[in-house]
């Protein structure tokens, strides 16, 4: 009884410290939050140790299932693997099965010989080879066959973006070139960090118009043809004209020293090689650093 | 034993003073949370079973970035671009926070330009006891007719536009072609010769007798002011003028739909400091390649404005919508 008693005082004195019984009036209600509440704890432990069990087993399945639909893939295999694909896809929604089954059902239908892949194929290739305008055919055509399909309509917007960028004066903070190097040179009329791409009118302030090719310094400019770009050394139309030149050209820092390569370098890209050949790239006459302080006019010519 | 229950039993009833009732005394949960009555600590293996929270991986870091960039939160974006390329080399990564860099500057650069355009702005600002006068003499209109609200509130602008008046009645200028003064009309009825008073001063006194006499006319209903009935009888009664110059408060002119019968450019004095200029006189003076003078400072070229650019006035922003200002705050 003695020992009962004391086990007892011991129990309510060590809660007291807690703070969160009553010595006196512990309750039944009390005591049944207590069990619950260390049930509870004990039941969300099971059920956590339980959904990392599943979880590891969903991961297995998934990699086995892509491993599986890769090897089919690879062997040109595409029904297969996408059916594979799809059973990934039940364990884990990720993006690269999803991938991969639009890649598949592409390669299949290229396979069959379905028209609507094959004008689609034709676009790309035109696409990356600047050839603007049959490109768009090609991707109109592909609409025309299949109206729903989203990827032809993505592509034409793209392209019309394209012909648009032909339209304005590229600004680049690098050299200009044939191909993108970071840190070294644009690709003449494509979009990277360092370019700003500005439509025909009049900027009283070139620096408040660049927004990447000045944020390191302007060391290139490429003008299309049928454009006429003039640049003033002082805001407002005013002070010396530091250029005055109708694209086609390309016009290189020659504060920056741009190497000879530059000036006789055929570009891989037809269009580019068309439109900038070496006798339109030039020097600059003076440190184009300094030209975002003056103003300047872009006009289309006929 | 008996030792050791005594000092237990004398532990209990000591530390039950100071213990907390959890039917009275706990304190009521702020988080809504239940109050968990014991343990009150949390043991975090078996209690808080929960997974720890993970480190946002690659993908999720390039997204949050891409999301503060899409919402010009460029410092946010940079720093995730940071930490996703220092998991993993990204071209995307890599470009999107060459871009967010190059925006932040430029925006931290356009907004050095505001603030020196404002520093420079104030520092040209007259103040409002010589706001008329001023304004009159730094602008030289020529063959202008005064088109003058006479209403209560305008007594101190209408003092210092007689002071300008003054040497020029005596000298015989001709650039003043006359003066119109209009006041308020309580009727909201149309009436050019009932709200207006035209005429071309030969002295001073004269002058300054008309705009008292005027002035007694005023009903006191600021808001139903004539403004463009005043401009519509000087463009009657001086066909010759090639100016109009309008002295008035900032209270929208309830005859406004008359405004475009006005063909004078018309150069709008608007008295007294508001918190926003009236937007309808932005439009007049768009409408009539004329232009607005308000707080101190002078807004030109308003019909150059194109659709969607921005104009502020103070710290009110207007844009052109549909070929008119409206105001943005």
């Amino acid at each position: 009884m003695k020992q009962l008693l004391l086990s007892f005082f011991v129990f309510f004195s060590l809660q007291t410290v807690y703070g969160q019984l009553p010595v006196g009036a512990p309750g039944l209600g009390t005591v049944v939050s207590t069990v619950s509440s260390m049930g509870r704890g004990l039941r969300q432990a099971n059920e956590a140790q339980k959904r990392e069990r599943e979880e590891e087993e969903r991961d297995y399945m998934y990699t086995n299932f892509i491993t599986l639909a890769d090897t089919f893939y690879n062997r040109q295999q595409y029904e297969k693997a996408i059916s594979q694909y799809q059973q990934a896809l039940s364990y884990k929604n990720e993006q690269y099965p999803k991938d991969r089954i639009r890649l598949a059902t592409a390669a299949q239908a290229r396979l069959d010989g379905d028209p609507y892949q094959l004008a689609v194929d034709k676009g790309d290739s035109l696409l990356a080879l600047s050839q603007f305008q049959p490109a768009l055919d090609r991707y109109n055509e592909a609409l025309a066959l299949k109206p729903g399909e989203p990827y032809p309509k993505d592509m034409i917007a793209k392209t019309n973006l394209e012909i648009a960028r032909w339209k304005t004066v590229h600004f680049s903070g690098l050299l200009i070139g044939g191909e993108r190097v970071d840190e070294q040179t644009s690709r003449a009329f494509s979009n990277d960090p360092w370019s700003d791409f500005i439509i025909t009118g009049e900027y009283p302030w070139i620096d408040r118009v660049l927004t990447f090719s000045n944020f390191s310094q302007l060391d290139g400019i490429a003008v299309p043809a049928n454009t006429r770009l003039i640049i003033y050394s002082e805001r407002n139309f005013r002070g010396a004209t530091l250029l005055d030149v109708t694209g086609p050209a390309i016009i290189y820092n020659s504060a920056s020293m741009p190497s000879d390569s530059l000036f006789t370098e055929t570009y891989t890209a037809p269009l580019l090689q068309e439109n900038f050949p070496p006798e339109v790239r030039t020097r600059s006459t003076s440190d184009m650093h300094q030209w975002i302080n003056g103003s300047m006019e872009i006009r289309t010519v006929k | 034993m008996k030792a050791l229950f005594t000092f237990f039993a004398i532990a209990a009833v000591v530390t039950s003073a100071s213990a907390q009732n959890p039917r009275t005394g706990l304190p009521v949960p702020a988080t809504g949370r239940t109050n968990i009555p014991f343990p009150a600590v949390r043991f975090p293996t078996v209690f808080n079973p929960g997974p720890e929270a993970k480190a946002p991986d690659f993908k999720q870091l390039v997204a949050t970035g891409d999301y503060y960039f899409n919402q010009k939160r460029y410092n946010d974006a940079i720093d995730h671009y940071n930490r996703a390329l220092e998991l993993q080399a990204d071209q995307h990564a890599k470009d999107q926070l060459l871009r967010a860099q190059a925006l932040k500057a430029h925006e931290e650069k356009e907004m050095a330009i505001l603030l020196e355009e404002e520093r420079k702005a104030n520092a040209v600002r007259i103040p409002q006891s010589e706001f008329v006068s001023k304004t009159l003499t730094n602008n030289a209109w020529k063959k202008a007719v005064l088109v003058c609200d006479v209403t209560g509130s305008m007594d101190k602008y209408n003092d210092q536009t007689l002071v300008w008046l003054k040497p020029r009645i005596e000298a015989g200028d001709s650039s003043i072609r006359g003066i119109v003064l209009f006041n308020d009309n309580k009727d909201h009825e149309i009436n050019m010769l009932r709200g207006t008073h035209s005429f071309k001063p030969a002295t001073y006194e004269e002058a300054a007798e008309r705009f008292k006499s005027a002035r007694k006319e005023s009903n006191g209903y600021d808001v139903y002011e004539n403004n463009i009935q005043g401009l519509l009888r000087a463009q009657a009664d001086y066909p010759s003028a090639e100016n109009l110059i309008m002295i008035h408060d900032n209270n929208e002119p309830w005859d406004f739909s008359l405004a475009s019968q006005v063909t004078k450019p018309v150069h709008m004095l608007v008295c007294g400091p508001s918190a926003a200029l009236e937007v309808s006189f932005l439009n007049l003076a768009r409408m009539t390649k004329g232009s607005v003078h308000f707080n101190g400072l002078s807004y030109t070229n308003l019909d150059a404005y194109t659709e969607g650019q921005t104009l502020k006035v103070d710290n009110t922003m207007y844009v052109v919508r549909d070929g008119k200002f409206e105001r943005m705050n």
